[in-house]
């Protein structure tokens, strides 16, 4: 029944849906999935990571994590090649800011100038939309720390706690109940781990499932993204007692 | 308009003379020369840039501003000085002004001649120097920087940048790495020294006889320091205090200097 | 012929400007107004060519308000200095303004600042500066007298020093003055000096 208004992706369907973009959400439903928190001293986001084949070679540090500029930072859930190309317009966006103004680009401005990339393949026809969710995380001088989500329709919001990909409204309901407000850093980590050790498909949590990063001030006042090292993800995960003892064994 | 005037033209009004500056870009319109010798400015390009100055004596517009620029190389390690001085011809605007830019921790690029074309060839550097460091995850090498800066200012060819740019920095296993090129992106490698700007015959001459092969940090930057303070005191539209960068492969030491400030 | 100067004091900038419309050997009129209030903390002193001042000047300043209303905060004083040094420099091999501008404004993180920006898009940040004519007088004036931290009164003191220095050395010295000022309050004007005052045509 439905294919009568599926076909394309700029078309209303009676209930007034448009099929292709809930397509989309639904292929990010089944990605790896990521957790943004906004702490009062830095933003954390973690992810799952999929893709753990020890044949792998990568070509980049992180697979779900990426520096847009010096001050914002995003992670990916969705098809990656998509993410991709819009990784390369966020990166260029910014750029081109800076080279306009000589300042670095407020966060809502990137998230904004992103998402109307996003939202032109929801209208103009013959392209399907960008199956793509992301979690920005970034810090500016006029509203400080910062996290945006947004979706394959180009709708984006700013979120104190927000979860994409797989399990992700689990995921929300948890940081709903226990997320609180002057939360800092290091709370914010235990809460991601603990969280996505309820929600992922896997029975253990290991630094090779997981990533983190970062985004702070530095004493210097200067902004700093911040990748978390295998080792020291470990530990964090025995400390916050979420590793469970069938990765020790 | 007043200032679209041919620079052949007879004009009493000293600010329509100001502007044919930029905009008399009729080719090879004059038999003016300097002699090429090892100027890196193109002689061409230079002829057909020449204006008349109030005075009435021919300039070219790399020397609107004034500048003077040099890199050194030491032992493991490598030094970038220049003036400080922002005129308008003969007009002192400013004695802060900045030529010499950080690329990265271990790349840096000074940039003579025209102050709005290094402004923006700089910006346009940076520009695509961060999407490189953010794709790569890595900095640049100061040979790949320097093709790229080359390649820019090539892109113009027809209507260049007026600028002649300095690049130094520490390549694969910290080994100094300096170069300059013409506006157009001819590049000039060397394992000594390289200057630019106006005071440029001045810093060869200075460079020439100060300069040792593998100085320690220290001593390459009284080297540097003195053929920068003792070469612009002979040019008129470059000096007004300097600004030295010496760049270890651990530390980069930053200095400002005093000279004559007249 | 055209004086504009500017300086930066303790918690403000001011800039001052001549207000004659000159063509050739004719004056047209002596109350002509070339600072501009760009937002409500920034003020553009402009000279040159008078239909590439007011067309320029305006278009930044059409182009500061759209990006405040589209983005819900103001442009700093230097992200405006740099956008208009970004277009000057853009226009530099097309089709050139002949403007020279004085930006002054005031941000809370940062304090005054005053930018010098003259036709060829040469961007530097100044405690002191001026274009035109006047500039040979009106900067070794300020060269002589001009401290960090001024006071409002010496500012201002000085600056009546520049604008009696150039009426009284410069030949083609215009006779009326317009001083703006822009400090934590806002871009304002703060006074006028006038050694002639319009005439109409019946008492000429």
């Amino acid at each position: 029944m439905s294919r009568r208004y599926d076909s394309r992706t700029t078309i209303f369907s009676p209930e007034g849906r448009l099929y292709q973009v809930e397509y989309a959400m639904e292929a990010i439903g089944n990605a790896g999935s990521a957790i943004g928190i906004l702490a009062k001293d830095g933003v954390v986001l973690v992810g799952e990571k999929k893709v753990t084949s020890k044949l792998l070679q990568t070509s980049t540090s992180t697979e779900k994590m990426y520096k847009i500029d010096d001050h914002v930072a995003c992670a990916v859930a969705g098809i990656m090649s998509d993410a991709n190309i819009l990784i390369n317009t966020a990166r260029v966006q910014a750029q081109r800011y800076t080279y306009a103004y000589q300042e670095p680009m407020p966060v809502e401005q990137l998230v904004q100038s992103l998402c109307d990339t996003k939202q032109g393949y929801t209208q103009f026809g013959g392209l399907r939309p960008f199956g793509v969710s992301f979690l920005f995380a970034g810090w500016d001088k006029n509203y400080g720390f910062q996290l945006y989500m947004s979706d394959p329709s180009g709708n984006y919001g700013g979120w104190k706690a927000a979860a994409i990909g797989a399990n992700n409204q689990a995921a929300q309901s948890i940081l709903k109940q226990d997320y609180k407000d002057e939360i800092n850093r290091e709370e914010a980590i235990q809460l991601a781990l603990k969280v996505l050790s309820k929600t992922m498909d896997s029975t253990s949590l290991t630094s090779d499932k997981l990533e983190l990063a970062e985004v702070f001030l530095m004493p210097s006042g200067n902004v700093k993204y911040q990748v978390c090292s295998a080792d020291s993800l470990n530990k964090l995960l025995a400390k916050f007692g979420v590793a469970q003892p069938s990765t020790e064994a | 308009m007043g200032r679209l005037i041919n620079a052949n033209d007879k004009v009493n009004d000293h600010q329509a003379n100001e502007s044919c500056a930029f905009f008399n870009l009729s080719p090879l319109h004059s038999g003016l020369h300097f002699s090429a010798g090892r100027s890196p400015i193109p002689a061409k390009l230079d002829a057909a840039r020449r204006i008349d100055t109030p005075a009435g004596s021919p300039m070219s517009i790399f020397e609107y501003n004034g500048s003077a620029l040099i890199a050194m190389v030491g032992k493991n390690c490598f030094a970038i000085a220049s003036d400080r001085r922002l005129g308008v011809q003969l007009q002192t605007i400013a004695t802060d002004f900045q030529k010499i830019y950080k690329v990265h921790d271990k790349l840096f690029l000074g940039l003579s001649g025209l102050a709005t074309d290094a402004q923006t060839l700089y910006q346009r550097l940076v520009f695509r120097h961060k999407l490189y460091q953010l794709r790569e995850e890595r900095d640049m090498k100061p040979e790949t920087f320097a093709n790229l800066v080359s390649s820019i200012l090539y892109e113009k060819r027809f209507g260049p940048y007026f600028c002649q740019p300095v690049i130094a920095g520490l390549g694969d296993e910290d080994k100094p790495f300096i170069c300059t090129m013409d506006s157009i992106g001819a590049k000039e490698l060397a394992k000594d020294f390289v200057v630019a700007g106006t005071a440029s015959e001045s810093l060869y001459g200075a460079c020439e006889s100060m300069f040792k092969p593998d100085m320690e940090p220290e001593e390459l930057f009284e080297t540097i320091s003195q053929a920068l303070l003792s070469s612009v005191d002979r040019d008129c539209l470059s000096g007004w205090g300097g600004h030295v960068y010496v760049v270890t492969s651990t530390e980069i030491r930053e200095r400002i200097l005093k000279g004559r400030m007249d | 012929m055209e004086c504009v100067f500017g300086l930066v004091g303790d918690g403000f900038a001011i800039v001052a400007a001549d207000t004659s419309a000159v063509h050739s050997i004719l004056v047209h009129k002596s109350n002509e107004d070339k600072i501009m209030v760009l937002d409500s903390h920034k003020l553009v002193a402009a000279s040159g060519e008078p239909g590439d001042r007011v067309q320029f000047t305006e278009y930044i300043q059409k182009n500061v308000a759209l990006y405040q209303f589209r983005n819900g905060i103001p442009l700093t004083t230097p992200a405006a200095a740099n956008f208009t040094r970004g277009e000057l420099a853009t226009a530099l091999r097309k089709n050139p303004y002949f403007v020279n501008i004085l930006m002054a404004g005031y941000d809370k993180e940062i304090g005054p600042s005053l930018y010098f920006i003259d036709y060829i898009a040469t961007l530097h940040k100044v405690d002191k500066g001026a274009f035109g004519y006047g500039s040979y007088f009106s900067l070794s004036i300020m060269d002589r007298h001009y401290h960090s931290g001024m006071s409002l009164e010496e500012a201002i003191g000085l600056v009546d020093k520049c604008i009696m220095e150039i009426r009284s050395r410069l030949v083609v010295a215009p006779p009326n003055f317009v001083i703006k000022i822009v400090d934590k309050d806002g871009a304002r004007e703060y006074a006028w000096r006038e050694s002639l005052k319009d005439v109409s045509v019946t008492s000429a």
